[in-house]
């Protein structure tokens, strides 16, 4: 299969990889690490390849063909980076964009929406779910998005979605890939440790020890003491979404009472440490974290 | 008028033996709700600057709001205000629940009492199915030395299940200055608010009436009724269902803010001993509730194996007469907090006090010994507490046990050697169980609270337990926002326990007001009501002569003298721990916020007691 000649790719590494809590490029990946997988992925299949990092970001050792660039400022967002790799390359007329943790994508899914880009000129060719886009896993126009990405800088606007909003689209709907790839395995990204030994798992690929779920010490207090009838258990967790999905299946008891829809109660909270009040959303826990589940009504 | 009020307050003088009706017009009512922000009204305009909480010109003002009396759950609750002989500031107390109920039905909204009945006397107040108010003095010679609980039976018995009635103890009577207020086992408790009925020779007041007012939108009240009922069973008030108040203790000592030996640490090592499960389920009996209440909070616990009556066990009576005064033995305590509720004493007040004279014993400053020198005080000892508990109300006057009668602040002054610097006191008033030196919110809420150190009035703790911020404006804010919060469910009048059901909590409780009184009031207009309350409050105090030396803490709480072997994450994950400088600073912010002078002093009294 040969090279397309007017197509780019651009890797955006230079996220915070705060759920991973390991830098995503960095990641081992067999005898390679899950950034140099994605540019051997692509090489041989596009014009040039341009990974775009954040300021002092470590890389893996990298072949010189590759274009390292840097973003001017850290973690500002999928379009700050898009415009830094999409100002450092002028050589192709379309980019494919992607970022590091998408192992499992391929080529043949990037082809067909090269080919619907090129046959009606499309400024984008965008994955769709009927719910949510796939900004980074998608075809651009060089030039013309270049220009709307600036725009959209300027007034403070940085959701990948504007881009669409005055230029020529395509959304692919997920379907539509099954055929070249059945289990949409090129939109699979890894977030969290847990995704990231799920996959190695399942490519029969050795999990670095370092990866291993670690150990936290749980306490309950109150009314999920007297539900679980203990004072405290071990659960191995990478983060409180997997902590809450491990006291499930441990204590059924606390199911449609503490722990709702697979979630928190609002009436109970996780406290890290003796000293962090855990709001929503997911967070990150380490060896030897203690995590308090409290009723949120704390006093009285 | 259909808008849940009778649009008037009784003023009964038991001086000059008069009764008389003052109206309250619905632009009042409106600005000050019912509760703690009518009684705090009322009780300005009644008294003059400068009066004795204890002398014949005091007011005690009973104070119902319009909720009362409708479906809503957990609203059969009122407020008494009066000034505290403990502070000599405001002081208001909320209790439930019957006696709410039918004091609404004597067809006012609020009952102030003046003047010094010549004689020990029970004030029965009632009103005929023609709406005349009356009252009676009948002698309580016979009720002398009985607990509340007591006087309360024997005049039910007397006169009729119809009358409810509260009632004081023996401290009360001897005018202890943290004497509670009691109806149907549940108190009024601080703030010395028993002393002040005390002081004017009243033992009971027993109300009786018929008499009606008229929802304004009664659908809608019933509708919201309804969904109130159904959210107070959900998780957001289990802890209180399930548990009650006790549940704190094992968490607040896991954070290291359980006040232990006269807050000399926040940690309890023997805290597992006092623990719900050791309380319950052996120990427990039975869980009640309030009328016209759906969570159903009070726990009782049997003091021994033999006990059927058991006693009521909140958080805070466990704090301060257990860990506080290091003791472990749950029988003591539970004995301990029985004698304070049989004598009418504050438990907060009372194990605050013991705690400071045994730090006091510890630091050599004073001598153990009393009774007869059979009996010393030392922390954990709860079998020595219980004994100078039941020489409080007795005719002793060993040095110990007149200390204690004054209360920590006033008994540091009679021990003098800097002890007052370790008294846990804000304006006399002893500490809730919320080590300060790690909750900044509840260190400054403590500080500014005007009824002196308070965790009712400002809840700032849910501050400190939900952001845990060192940002001293989002702490300032926090403290402003539960104190106003307070402040309106203190006035409308529901129970705090169930503030966890709302979502958008000036709105929900605004809908609740709107359909029974049709003030229209909106979100913004009640925050504001919340802010003019705790204003009123303030402005009560600058007029009896408050000054910005009392807005603060003792020193020696402001950071934890810690040697003992634990974790200290708690303390670890702040930058510092409380210092002076800071929390004047944050007053000083706090002073700004609400829109008071540098010297926190009310800009118009006028403005803030119209």
């Amino acid at each position: 299969m040969g090279r397309i000649t007017n197509l780019g790719a651009v890797i955006l590494c230079g996220g915070q990889s705060s759920r991973m809590g390991y830098p995503k490029a960095l990641l081992p990946f067999g005898d390679k690490t899950l950034l140099t997988h994605m540019i051997d992925l692509l090489a041989q299949r596009v014009e040039n390849i341009t990974v775009v990092a954040s300021p002092q970001q470590i890389l893996p050792p990298l072949d010189p063909e590759i274009k390292v660039v840097y973003d001017q400022v850290a973690f500002q967002g999928p379009l700050s980076g898009m415009l830094t790799g999409f100002e450092s390359t002028d050589q192709s007329e379309f980019l494919f964009v992607t970022a590091t943790d998408t192992p499992l994508l391929q080529w043949q899914v990037v082809k067909h929406m090269y080919d619907r880009s090129v046959e009606n000129h499309y400024d984008i060719v965008i994955p769709y779910n009927g719910q949510h886009h796939y900004p980074l896993t998608a075809i651009y126009h060089r030039e013309t998005v270049l220009h709307k990405i600036k725009e959209l800088l300027g007034s403070r606007r940085y959701r990948p979605v504007y881009l669409m909003e005055d230029l020529f689209h395509l959304k692919v709907l997920l379907d539509e890939f099954r055929s070249i790839d059945p289990d949409l395995a090129s939109f699979r990204n890894l977030n969290s440790r847990a995704d990231y030994r799920e996959l190695l798992n399942t490519l029969n690929m050795e999990v670095p020890k370092e990866f291993d779920p670690p150990e936290i010490q749980v306490e309950f207090y109150g009314v999920t003491r007297l539900l679980i009838g203990s004072a405290n258990t071990h659960v191995l967790a990478d983060d409180t979404d997997a902590l809450t999905d491990c006291l499930s299946l441990k204590f059924p008891s606390l199911i449609g009472t503490v722990i709702v829809d697979g979630k928190l109660h609002p009436a109970f909270r996780f406290v890290k440490n003796a000293s962090e009040f855990l709001s929503e959303g997911r967070v990150g826990l380490k060896q030897g974290d203690s995590i308090m589940l409290i009723h949120a009504d704390a006093g009285g | 008028m259909k808008n849940g009020y009778h649009e008037n307050y009784l003023k009964i003088d038991l001086t000059e033996k008069s009764i008389s009706q003052s109206p309250l017009t619905p632009e009042v009512l409106k600005r000050w709700i019912g509760g703690v922000g009518l009684g705090s009204k009322i009780l300005m305009d009644e008294t003059m600057a400068g009066f004795d909480p204890l002398g014949a010109e005091s007011a005690i003002v009973f104070a119902l709001s319009p909720l009362v009396g409708t479906p809503l759950t957990t609203s059969a609750k009122f407020a008494i205000v009066a000034k505290s002989p403990l502070t000599n500031r405001i002081c208001d107390a909320m209790c439930s629940s019957g006696f709410a109920l039918t004091a609404k039905k004597l067809g006012t909204d609020a009952i102030c009492i003046k003047g010094l009945s010549v004689q020990w006397s029970v004030l029965m107040i009632e009103t005929d199915r023609t709406g005349n108010k009356k009252f009676q003095l009948i002698p309580a010679d016979e009720y002398l030395g009985l607990s509340a609980r007591q006087t309360e039976v024997m005049i039910k018995n007397r006169y009729g299940e119809k009358w409810q009635v509260i009632s004081i103890g023996k401290a009360g009577e001897m005018q202890v200055p943290y004497a509670t207020l009691s109806h149907d086992g549940r108190h009024a408790g601080r703030g010395g608010l028993g002393a002040v009925l005390g002081s004017k020779r009243i033992k009971a007041i027993a109300v009786y009436g018929d008499q009606h007012f008229e929802i304004h939108n009664t659908n809608e009240t019933m509708k919201l009724a309804r969904l109130l009922s159904e959210k107070s069973f959900g998780q957001e008030t289990s802890k209180y269902r399930e548990l009650g108040t006790v549940g704190n203790l094992l968490v607040f000592n896991r954070f290291n803010v359980l006040p232990t030996r006269n807050f000399r640490s926040g940690h309890f090592d023997e805290v597992q001993l006092l623990a719900q499960q050791d309380l319950a389920p052996s120990r427990k009996l039975a869980r009640n509730s309030c009328r016209s209440c759906t969570i159903g909070c009070e726990h009782v616990y049997a003091i021994g194996p033999s006990d059927e009556k058991g006693v009521r066990m909140e958080y805070e009576s466990l704090f301060a007469l257990g860990p506080l005064c290091s003791v472990s033995d749950p029988e003591d305590v539970l004995k301990c907090a029985s004698l304070c509720d049989e004598y009418g004493l504050d438990t907060i007040s009372t194990g605050g006090t013991i705690a400071f004279l045994m730090d006091c014993i510890e630091r050599g400053l004073i001598s153990g010994k009393f009774d007869n020198n059979q009996s010393e005080l030392k922390f954990g000892d709860g079998k020595a507490i219980l004994r100078l508990i039941e020489l409080m109300t007795t005719l002793d006057d060993s040095r110990l046990v007149q200390l204690l009668r004054l209360g920590s602040r006033k008994a540091a002054y009679a021990i003098g050697q800097d002890s007052i610097k370790f008294a846990a006191q804000v304006k006399g008033m002893e500490l809730p169980g919320y080590h300060p030196s790690k909750l900044h919110a509840m260190a400054l809420g403590l500080a500014v609270g005007t009824r002196g150190a308070d965790h009712n009035r400002s809840g700032a703790y849910e501050f400190d337990f939900k952001h845990h911020s060192n940002q001293a404006e989002a702490i300032v804010e926090g403290v402003i926002e539960t104190e106003n919060k307070s402040a309106i469910m203190d006035s409308a009048i529901l129970c705090k326990f169930i503030r966890g059901v709302f979502t958008d909590y000036y709105l929900e409780i605004a809908a609740l007001l709107n359909a029974v009184t049709g003030f229209e009031i909106n979100a913004t207009e009640l925050e504001e009501a919340g802010a003019r309350v705790v204003g009123i409050r303030k402005a009560f105090n600058q007029r009896e002569g408050w000054s910005m030396l009392e807005d603060t803490l003792p020193e020696s709480l402001m950071s934890i003298n810690s040697t003992d072997s634990i974790t200290l994450e708690f303390e670890k994950s702040l930058d510092n721990v409380m210092t002076v400088e800071k929390l004047n600073s944050m007053i000083q912010l706090y002073y700004k916020k609400r829109g008071w002078t540098e010297q926190g002093l009310v800009h118009d009294m006028n403005d803030n007691s119209k």
